[in-house]
């Protein structure tokens, strides 16, 4: 088993599920949207971890390369775990790893930069979401607050525009300079 | 009965697995979802929809300007106006970050062939968000009367 690929996957970008054509191969992960005809490759050396969670109501691949760029993939089922799980192994020598979302419904929990990307953790172990932070079109700050604005994105049934923070004055740590990029 | 709503007020947990999720359309197509059973509101962010337990929420405010409609969520956080019961949550949290508020846009323009504008799913959340918002306060404050 060379290559796999996925007819019906789709790809995260600003807020919606693009729908596309996904292959792995041994060497690289090529992503093809349907409606555009887009491609894009991402070098499978520069793979550095693979996790599976939930999007959409699906499952989704998330692949976070060695710069820090965040790519997720869904329209998985439950089912193709295994083989990916074997693929990425045998292909890559990565292990896939799952990741629980969280489903406790609280607003409260701690902010993880990864790359490009902020996550917000309600517990160690749940993550309750992610910012790819090239989205971000304007950051700001108060006291104890960061906003964040997003590029806006007409073709998702709804657009998140804003995001606010409340952030503790503890350790005197400007998480500003994090944001920026 | 009575067993579950003392559990679901003092812990106030969205959901306990994901079974528990709702499966509607709303949710998997990224559209703002308001889970009257469980008392939860499931926003989209960045492709997950993430629920936020109707207790987290303080606010919510709706806008129209031009072709949009607006929904802006405020959430508790410290710092802010507390009702009596709400600091529960902060004392143990204090040195938590907190989703202060989010801010969704939709556009009420139809295009051919929708049935409704992308703005509708706005107006319901808006409207559900306050319905569940009211039902969840009018019996917390029954039972801290009960517990005098």
């Amino acid at each position: 088993m060379d290559y796999l690929e996925y007819n019906d996957s789709s790809k995260e970008e600003r807020g919606s599920m693009i729908l596309g054509r996904l292959k792995l191969t041994n060497s690289q992960v090529i992503f093809k949207s349907s409606k555009t005809g887009k491609v894009e490759t991402i070098t499978g050396s520069d793979v550095e971890s693979i996790t599976w969670h939930r999007m959409a109501g699906e499952w989704a691949l998330r692949v976070m390369t060695a710069s820090g760029h965040m790519y997720r993939f869904g329209g998985f089922n439950e089912s193709d775990y295994e083989k990916l799980g074997k693929f990425f192994d045998k292909q890559y020598g990565l292990e896939l790893k799952t990741r629980d979302n969280s489903l406790r419904g609280w607003n409260w929990g701690t902010a993880a930069f990864d790359g490009a990307v902020l996550g917000f953790d309600v517990k160690k172990s749940e993550r309750a979401f992610e910012v790819p932070l090239m989205n971000v079109s304007h950051c700001t700050t108060a006291k104890n607050e960061v906003t964040l604005e997003f590029h806006h994105n007409d073709d998702a049934p709804n657009s998140l525009m804003e995001m606010r923070f409340h952030i503790p004055t503890i350790d005197g740590v400007d998480p500003v300079a994090s944001f920026m990029e | 009965g009575g067993n579950k709503e003392e559990s679901s007020r003092k812990s106030t947990v969205s959901y306990k697995n994901i079974n528990q999720m709702p499966k509607q359309t709303e949710v998997n197509d990224l559209m703002i979802f308001v889970d009257k059973k469980y008392e939860t509101v499931i926003l989209p962010i960045f492709g997950i929809p993430v629920p936020f337990h109707i207790s987290t929420i303080k606010n919510i405010s709706q806008s129209i300007e031009g072709d949009y409609t607006y929904l802006r969520v405020n959430f508790f956080h410290p710092g802010a106006t507390l009702a009596k019961t709400d600091g529960n949550m902060f004392v143990a949290n204090f040195d938590s970050t907190f989703l202060k508020e989010l801010t969704y846009r939709a556009t009420n323009v139809k295009e051919p062939g929708e049935i409704s504008a992308p703005s509708s799913n706005l107006n319901t959340a808006f409207r559900l968000i306050k319905e569940v918002q009211k039902k969840f306060k009018t019996r917390e404050a029954e039972e801290r009367e009960k517990e005098g």
